[in-house]
């Protein structure tokens, strides 16, 4: 018996031994013969020797369709293209974990909002890209994507991204029960809220609407629409805090209002965006503050119970008149400093899937950023006047990220009535000043 | 125990089964059937108990492209499945011994991971679950073999150098998982292993060491000194009695712990996002659906890759709960 | 068995234990020591015990000591009371069946936890399983407060605890020496005296493994609490490892995050004494 059993182990570690080999770390692709020169396909020098290309960052629609298209570089001779997707946080978390040692990066195409981009660059971790934008503006016309796109991704000068796709918070409603009701699509908060006096009692709803309050980062997000539209920002010129002044007050007081008078309390934790998209689908909601990318869903009969007449509109503004709520948000493809690989070729291979032939066929998907495009989905008009007139993006100096934390930490308690505005955004003046003191912000 | 003969008492204790089972349950079969949904039906205000199942979400997650002749190839590999599990069920009747059958199974199911993407357009998400159960098994093997060797020398020594153990043991055991993130990334680097099976697989067992080595001790306590004592005295040495007469008689213990082991291994996140980046497993690359920050994310897909990561798990602890159920041969253990 | 003997059975496990745990806690003592952020962590600044002194004269640190503290209380006998009753109850099945429901109950510890919380919280959402039923059946809309919140965290703890509880319970009860059961029947002995007096005391020390295991396990509780709280500070909800992330993580204060890692390990190896102490001594009167 004692034999079998040394079989049986044999074979348990052979058949592994087997599996472990057998297995390659990736897989090469396999080879295509283009015959004619083909304008969807990747269209990149061939390097001397075998690549390998690294795309990180987090999945929806017009992003796989990017990286996709980025794919499409591995049929090239001797270039493998591996594209990993993680969630949002998880990439974000991977990548300050891989870049702040100073050693090879593993990844190559990075997939960074302009917050990121920021972070990254002000870090001094990502590929200065003025120069391969200057040497290929022409080939690839680089000044069809609007310069302020471009500068999002700016930090003293250096641009750090390629603007992949446009981003921002905006209206989207249900047109049928708005017209039942005798509702103007609200163009202000004050609106919003009649709005939500009028809807109150229709049964069908669980609220008449909502912005998503349900966690830390998402407070955060309106507070800065609120308090830029009041007039105010983040921090003064000498970086001492801005945001627990008058403005910032007036702004914080008028988001209470809308929760009061739209969600109470109980529509706080229930608001957060994925569950507002569905909830509009399935028609618990009679209009939504969302992220443009949320809303290909709602056009979609396939997924919506509502699509034929749920419309969309640009964000209202929180104080009437001036500038509307929804902030600027650009994903961008950046390259790491520490990249294995060579810069220009990957940069060259980030064009191919930016360049005017893909993203006339991406515009399907999302909301891309050459301006030449004309076609998009049913909610680019609103995309387009709230980025227009919205208050803006997120400023790129590293002290900011350190004002974030201290508005998310405290920011919360003013929906649920356990501090007022003042003093919740006293709290969060403190907390900034102790931190940005203690990383030498501040004297 | 004895078996309670009462009928009545029979019943309630059934019911009580029943309520426990599918409290623990329930959430598992409805996100199931979720799997099985399209992204309406899935996300409807009422949940959708009858409808029309679909694929689709699973096909997404699995297949690069849908061959055509799927069916044949579906029915082809379900047909050799029922064939090794009827080898399985029928071994007595074979001439070879049972431990040949198993494995022949063992070999024949590596075979067929190895061999299904040459038939089918797979995704990358197979190559994720190959990659799980190459550093599952790994982990396992490896951990387990290693600690049982500790935890016995845990339970029969008493000294100081026993107890500085287990407190070392249970001190790194304490350490956040975050706090690996950093040193862990670096040390890859740093010896250039990072992204491979072996640096996994090390790095989980030593992490799971002192949750093994831990359980495994307090099964051998009880085991009384004098079965190995005998053994010795007979002539053998500490390891040969160890693995001879001991092993067999702690194998529940020792099959229940190399459970533990696995489903750890095979839930283990952090530290392989950290020390893979392409040689991800199952629990890494299902996050990628999770949705998010402006992301929708699809929940029937989510659900599809929640029950994906779970069926393999499962089958494996329906195969090997027989080796706890058996319980312990009697007379080996006296009072 | 002799200290040579100890030392090498042991030598394999401690060699891979001890060099590949021993960096990680080195390092995070150093950190803990210094003012590090991912942009500086090339040149840490060192500031003696000030990471350990705000941590520990924050009113949230102690109010997140608080709550974990009342997991741990509430969840830990909990989920072992509920455990062991499984345990007992599926041992009273015979046949084929009980592999069956043994694998049903382990299903929540089956199931990938990083999918499986978010699985299980958008049951809680409108047009989930149990925000429907309790939104058209019972009456009540489903809300988030901090009650229902914290009820939420402790049932769904016990809930992914207790499998691995009845595992081990389980395999413990398959050792019980059937004969001194029935010798014990034979004395005029009822099952629940059956119960108290030999199969208790029989798995005294896998009481204890589960105790000792789910009391570090939950003062790291981390996963559960950040997907269900999405990090919303109004629930009060913060446990040592969430509270560290919402002041360390997001500022990036390396130092301080790696400061409270360090005074978890501390503070879990205070709470197992009692347990160690008792180990040792059963320890010591086996032999």
């Amino acid at each position: 018996m004692i034999k079998t059993r040394y079989l049986l182990g044999f074979l348990v570690i052979g058949a592994f031994v087997l599996g472990a080999c057998a297995t390659p770390a990736a897989e090469a692709p396999e080879e295509e013969a283009v015959v004619q020169v083909d304008p969807t396909a990747c269209n990149v020098p061939v390097p001397d020797s075998p690549v390998t290309i690294t795309y990180f960052g987090w999945p929806f629609e017009i992003m796989e369709f990017y990286a996709d298209e980025m794919e499409k570089c591995g049929e090239v001779e001797n270039i493998e293209v591996n594209v990993q997707f993680l969630d949002f946080t998880a990439v974000n978390e991977q990548v300050d974990l891989a870049l702040s040692g100073g050693g090879d990066s593993p990844y190559d195409i990075l997939h960074m909002s302009n917050v990121e981009v920021s972070n990254l660059g002000n870090n001094g971790w990502l590929f200065p890209l003025n120069d391969l934008i200057d040497k290929y503006r022409d080939e690839y016309d680089l000044d069809d994507i609007a310069a302020a796109a471009f500068q999002g991704a700016t930090v003293d000068g250096q641009i750090y991204g390629i603007p992949a796709i446009n981003n921002t918070l905006h209206l989207a409603y249900r047109s049928d029960l708005f017209e039942q009701y005798g509702i103007d699509v609200p163009t202000n908060y004050d609106e919003v809220i009649a709005a939500c006096e009028v809807l109150a009692d229709e049964p069908s709803l669980d609220y008449p609407f909502t912005l998503d309050l349900s966690a830390d980062w998402a407070w955060e997000i309106e507070f800065l629409a609120f308090a830029r539209s009041y007039g105010t920002d983040y921090l003064n010129d000498d970086l001492t805090p801005a945001f627990n002044g008058p403005e910032g007050v007036a702004g914080l007081t008028k988001m209470k209002e809308v929760v009061d008078a739209c969600m109470g309390p109980e529509g706080l934790a229930g608001s957060p965006y994925e569950t507002a998209e569905v909830t509009l689908n399935t028609g618990g909601q009679a209009f939504i503050h969302i992220w443009a990318s949320n809303t290909v869903s709602m056009f979609d009969p396939e997924v919506s119970d509502f699509a034929d007449v749920i419309k969309f509109a640009p964000a209202a503004a929180p104080k009437p008149g001036s500038l509307l709520g929804g902030s600027a948000w650009t994903d961008y493809y950046g390259i790491p400093l520490t990249t294995q690989n060579d810069p220009e070729l990957v940069f060259l291979i980030i064009m191919e899937a930016l360049d005017k032939e893909s993203q006339e066929r991406g515009a399907d998907f999302g909301a891309v950023t050459r301006s030449s495009i004309t076609k998009g989905l049913p909610n680019k008009p609103a995309l387009a006047e709230t980025i227009a007139n919205g208050v803006g993006i997120y400023d790129t100096h590293p002290a900011v990220p350190l004002a974030q934390a201290g508005l998310m930490q405290f920011l919360p308690f003013v929906g649920t009535g356990e501090m007022t505005p003042q003093e919740a955004l006293d709290a969060a003046a403190e907390a900034y000043i102790a931190e940005a003191t203690a990383q030498g912000y501040l004297p | 125990m004895r078996p309670i003969k009462h009928p009545i008492a029979r019943f309630f204790l059934h019911l009580a089964l029943w309520i426990v089972v599918l409290t623990s349950s329930i959430p598992f079969f409805w996100t199931f059937l979720q799997s099985l949904k399209t992204k309406k039906q899935a996300t409807s205000r009422t949940p959708i108990f009858l409808f029309k199942p679909t694929l689709d979400n699973f096909s997404k997650l699995w297949l690069k492209s849908v061959p055509d002749n799927l069916e044949v190839l579906a029915f082809g590999l379900i047909a050799i499945l029922l064939t090794l599990i009827l080898i399985a069920v029928f071994a007595k009747r074979l001439p070879v011994s049972r431990a040949v059958v198993n494995g022949f199974i063992v070999v024949a199911l590596v075979l067929i991971l190895w061999a299904i993407p040459k038939f089918v357009n797979t995704d990358t998400f197979y190559d994720y679950f190959i990659n799980t159960v190459i550093v599952s098994v790994g982990v396992v093997l490896v951990s387990i073999t290693v600690a049982s060797l500790s935890a016995f020398a845990l339970a029969r020594y008493v000294g100081l150098a026993g107890v500085v153990l287990i407190l070392l043991a249970l001190a790194f055991r304490s350490l956040p998982r975050i706090s690996f993130a950093l040193p862990y990334y670096w040390m890859g680097q740093i010896t250039g292993l990072y992204d491979t099976h072996f640096l996994l697989i090390l790095t989980l067992a030593a992490v799971n060491q002192p949750f093994t080595i831990y359980i495994l001790r307090s099964f051998f306590m009880d085991i009384p000194r004098e079965i190995e004592e005998s053994a010795m005295i007979d002539g053998a040495s500490r390891l040969g009695a160890f693995v001879r007469v001991i092993v067999p008689i702690m194998w529940p213990g020792i099959i229940a712990t190399a459970l533990f082991t696995l489903v750890l291994a095979y839930h283990e996140y952090l530290l392989v996002r950290i020390l893979a980046s392409s040689n991800w497993t199952i629990a890494v690359a299902m996050t990628q659906y999770l949705g998010g920050v402006s992301v929708s994310g699809s929940l029937p897909l989510q659900s599809a890759a929640a029950v994906s990561g779970a069926i393999p798990l499962l089958i494996v602890v329906l195969i090997f709960q027989k080796q706890l159920v058996k319980g312990l041969s009697a007379g080996a253990v006296k009072g | 068995m002799k200290l040579k003997a100890f030392l090498q059975f042991s030598a394999p496990s401690n060699l891979i234990m001890v060099t590949l745990m021993i960096f990680p806690l080195v390092l995070a003592i150093i950190f803990g020591l210094n003012y590090i952020t991912f942009r500086t962590i090339l040149e840490p600044v060192f500031v003696g015990l000030d990471n350990y002194v705000q941590t520990l004269t924050d009113p949230a640190f102690w109010a997140a000591m608080r709550w974990t503290l009342l997991i741990i209380v509430i969840v830990v006998p909990a989920h072992i009371i509920i455990a062991f009753l499984e345990a007992l109850l599926l041992d009273q099945v015979t046949g084929r069946i009980r592999g069956v429901y043994l694998a049903l109950l382990l299903i929540p510890m089956i199931v990938v936890p990083v999918i499986g919380t978010v699985v299980f919280r958008q049951l809680f959402d409108p047009s989930g399983l149990i925000g429907w039923f309790l939104r058209e059946v019972v009456g009540r809309r489903f809300i988030y407060t901090e009650t229902t919140m914290k009820t939420l965290i402790l049932l769904h703890t016990t809930w992914i605890a207790s499998p691995f509880a009845l595992v081990i319970f389980f395999a413990g009860l398959q050792t019980v020496k059937q004969e001194l059961v029935d010798a014990s029947s034979i004395d005029g002995a009822t099952r629940l005296q059956q119960i108290r007096h030999i199969i208790i005391p029989h798995l005294r020390a896998l009481f204890l493994l589960n105790a000792i295991i789910s009391v570090m396990d939950f003062f790291r509780l981390f996963d559960n609490v950040f997907v269900l709280t999405r990090m919303n500070p109004i629930y009060h909800a913060d446990t040592i490892l969430t509270y560290n992330f919402r002041v360390a993580m997001i500022v990036n204060r390396l130092g301080k995050g790696n400061a409270v890692a360090v005074l978890s390990v501390i503070f879990i190896m205070v709470a197992l004494i009692p347990f160690l102490y008792y180990m040792y001594r059963e320890q010591i009167q086996e032999r």
